[in-house]
């Protein structure tokens, strides 16, 4: 390529720089930015209160639901039964709603790590109370459900997969299939992980454990369908 | 996302922001000459114009290109057009000699295959003209465009004035893939012209691009090693502090490449013909004594593969991996949806609105409104409504096209870091 050398001063005297409106780009785009961390910022204090109110909410419902199941075992008075199911069914589809909410809430940036495992712990505690009252509540009141708890890790690469198939059966079966998550990467944090691992001899994931019974690897579709349409009674869904 | 990746994506979210912004203040600073958009046609004086024709196998459009010179609202005496016939196999020669039979101000140069820019060369040594216009075989330029490039050479009288740029826009698209560039040239239209304004553009299109002879000469004429003689020429002048302006409504017509196929091929020797020219230029980065040209376009065009990088991966991000895990999840319940169709809900949680990360929001929310403001503000400057091909070509142009384009400036990258087949 030719490059040849052209020498004159005045050359370039018409080139300018705009610095006025690089300046004020660079406050409008700080402006932006700010408003953006201010507002998120004026929101945090809301947010916080909703998690607490949330929180204190299901703290409550569970206090309802073993009174109400305390009440029914104490006097052998099944007539409320329908009550308990009813209580029971609601409970469980709002707590996964929401304290997933407040999960995604506390593992937020500014969450401290030992608070996000405090969350944590508490949403395995809980899934693992209502758990052990769905089962219950079942074999006392004849409840047509089907408890199943699922363990699994975040790491896992096939437990994404068993995760799909358990939502797509709580599509199709609503309040009637139950599913407990239980997440083993905190087995360490909370000894009653080990308790009930232990219970069953848990040692791969993911594992499902329906009517007292252990399942291991990811349940297919076909096979999930089998199992949850032998332990409901006259569902017609599965009919067909 | 690991920390680099999220890096880069703040990164390509705050350029991309300053840069829009900055364009928009340019736009207010010179919006009282977007009122009157209608260039002069008012020539003085007439003088010898040059038009350089390389055609290379262009038997189907050839006709209508130099039809297009035939038709222009020129002098005939001040018109010296030079075809050149690049080595073509098909029947261009016998086309163009039929066709300049009785047109004395026209001529044919017939030469082995030499690429492009050597033919410009050839043409250039024998160009008569004080100016010179190229037009590519595949493009018809507007009859008022000639008048109006040379009244603007004569508004302006500016002695480092080289070269005077068109406004382009595709020709008669007929598929999806082509209407999706009709929106594009559009924009580039609106985003050449404002770039005009700071003396920094880094493209002399070769669609009717008008130089000034003398100084195309004085600067050692085309590079006959580039990819993109037509980037790297107006990258020179700018080395060489000459001047580069848009004329505004100076319009050529060109054709667009209809198969995805042709399209990647035209991008990829854009993008990596820009990449080479970005590298050959890299001492203009920055550089104060080039003006907005060395400290903003410079700057822009080096980040440009940072801002790319960026928006892959916030694509990947939003779109893909969510579809391939949809895709997987149905794919173990047997694509039987039913269930996720009769279960749906629109549940309005004041909970989900409060998650939403507000940061992100403002500036995305910024960029697409900007974004839509500049489109609007693009159909206007061209004459042209939005919806000339129907909503339809919106929808992928807005959500895929700058995808697809994406990818193909990160294999050029990919390919340009591996120096493979590119000499410096």
């Amino acid at each position: 390529m030719v490059n040849p050398k052209i020498d004159d001063p005045k050359e370039g005297s018409y080139r300018v720089i705009s610095m006025d409106k690089y300046i004020v780009a660079g406050v409008i785009t700080f402006l932006i930015f700010s408003l953006g961390l201010t507002l998120g910022f004026i929101l945090e204090d809301q947010r916080y209160n909703k998690v607490e109110e949330i929180n204190q909410e299901q703290e409550a419902n569970y206090i309802s639901l073993q009174l109400q199941y305390l009440y029914l075992t104490s006097w052998s008075n099944y007539d409320n039964c329908p009550v308990l199911s009813a209580t029971l069914k609601k409970t469980i589809a709002d707590l996964s709603d929401s304290l997933s909410e407040v999960i995604a809430y506390e593992e937020g940036e500014k969450t401290p790590e030992a608070k996000k495992v405090i969350v944590q712990r508490r949403y395995i505690l809980d899934n693992l109370r209502y758990w052990l009252l769905a089962k219950e509540s079942k074999e006392k009141c004849h409840l047509n459900i089907v408890p199943i708890l699922y363990f699994y890790t975040n790491d896992c690469p096939s437990c994404s997969n068993q995760g799909a198939i358990l939502t797509y059966f709580k599509k199709i079966f609503g309040e009637q299939v139950l599913v407990f998550p239980i997440n083993l990467d905190l087995r360490e944090e909370e000894t009653m992980v080990e308790v009930v691992m232990g219970q069953f001899n848990v040692t791969k994931y993911p594992s499902l454990i329906i009517n007292d019974h252990k399942y291991e690897g990811v349940v297919k579709k076909e096979e999930m369908e089998k199992i949850i349409c032998s332990s409901l009674t006259n569902a017609t869904l599965c009919t067909t | 996302m690991n920390t680099l990746a999220t890096s880069i994506v703040w990164m390509g979210y705050i350029v991309s922001l300053y840069f829009s912004v900055f364009l928009f203040l340019v736009y207010l600073d010179k919006r009282s000459l977007f009122h009157n958009s209608h260039s002069t046609t008012t020539v003085r004086r007439y003088p010898l114009v040059s038009i350089l024709v390389p055609a290379y196998n262009e038997e189907e459009t050839i006709l209508k290109t130099l039809e297009s010179i035939y038709r222009l609202d020129y002098p005939k005496d001040k018109l010296q057009v030079i075809v050149i016939n690049d080595g073509s196999r098909d029947k261009t020669e016998q086309i163009v000699q039929e066709y300049i039979n009785d047109k004395p101000h026209f001529q044919l140069l017939s030469h082995s295959n030499q690429g492009k820019a050597a033919s410009l060369n050839r043409g250039l040594e024998i160009a008569k003209g004080e100016f010179f216009a190229c037009l590519d075989a595949d493009s018809f330029v507007d009859t008022k465009t000639l008048r109006k490039m040379i009244a603007l050479h004569e508004e302006k009288n500016d002695e480092r004035l080289a070269i005077i740029t068109p406004a382009m826009k595709v020709d008669q698209p007929r598929n999806l893939l082509q209407k999706i560039q009709w929106l594009e040239y559009i924009v580039i239209i609106l985003i050449a012209r404002l770039v005009s304004y700071l003396d920094s553009l880094y493209v002399a299109p070769g669609p009717f691009s008008l130089y000034r002879t003398e100084i195309i000469r004085k600067l050692g004429g085309f590079d006959e090693q580039s990819m993109t003689e037509d980037q790297e020429i107006a990258y020179r002048v700018q080395q060489h502090h000459y001047r580069i302006t848009q004329c505004v409504d100076g319009y050529v017509h060109t054709t667009a490449p209809q198969r995805l196929k042709a399209f990647y091929f035209q991008r990829r020797r854009w993008y990596l013909g820009s990449m080479i020219c970005v590298h050959q230029y890299r001492s203009l980065i920055a550089n104060r004594k080039y003006g907005d040209f060395g400290m903003m376009q410079m700057v822009k065009n080096a980040l440009g593969y940072i801002l790319a990088i960026a928006g892959i991966i916030i694509a990947v991000y939003l779109l893909v991996i969510p579809l391939w895990r949809w895709m997987k999840d149905l794919f173990l319940v047997k694509f039987n949806i039913i269930p996720y169709i009769t279960s749906l809900s629109i549940k309005f949680d004041i909970m989900q609105l409060l998650l939403l990360d507000f940061k992100k929001i403002f500036i995305i929310g910024f960029l697409v409104g900007l974004g839509f403001f500049f489109f609007y503000l693009a159909h206007v400057n061209a004459r042209e409504k939005m919806t000339k091909w129907g909503w339809f070509p919106l929808v992928p142009y807005a959500a895929f096209y700058y995808l697809l384009k994406g990818a193909i400036l990160l294999l050029c990258l990919v390919e340009f870091s591996r120096g493979k087949k590119i000499r410096w």
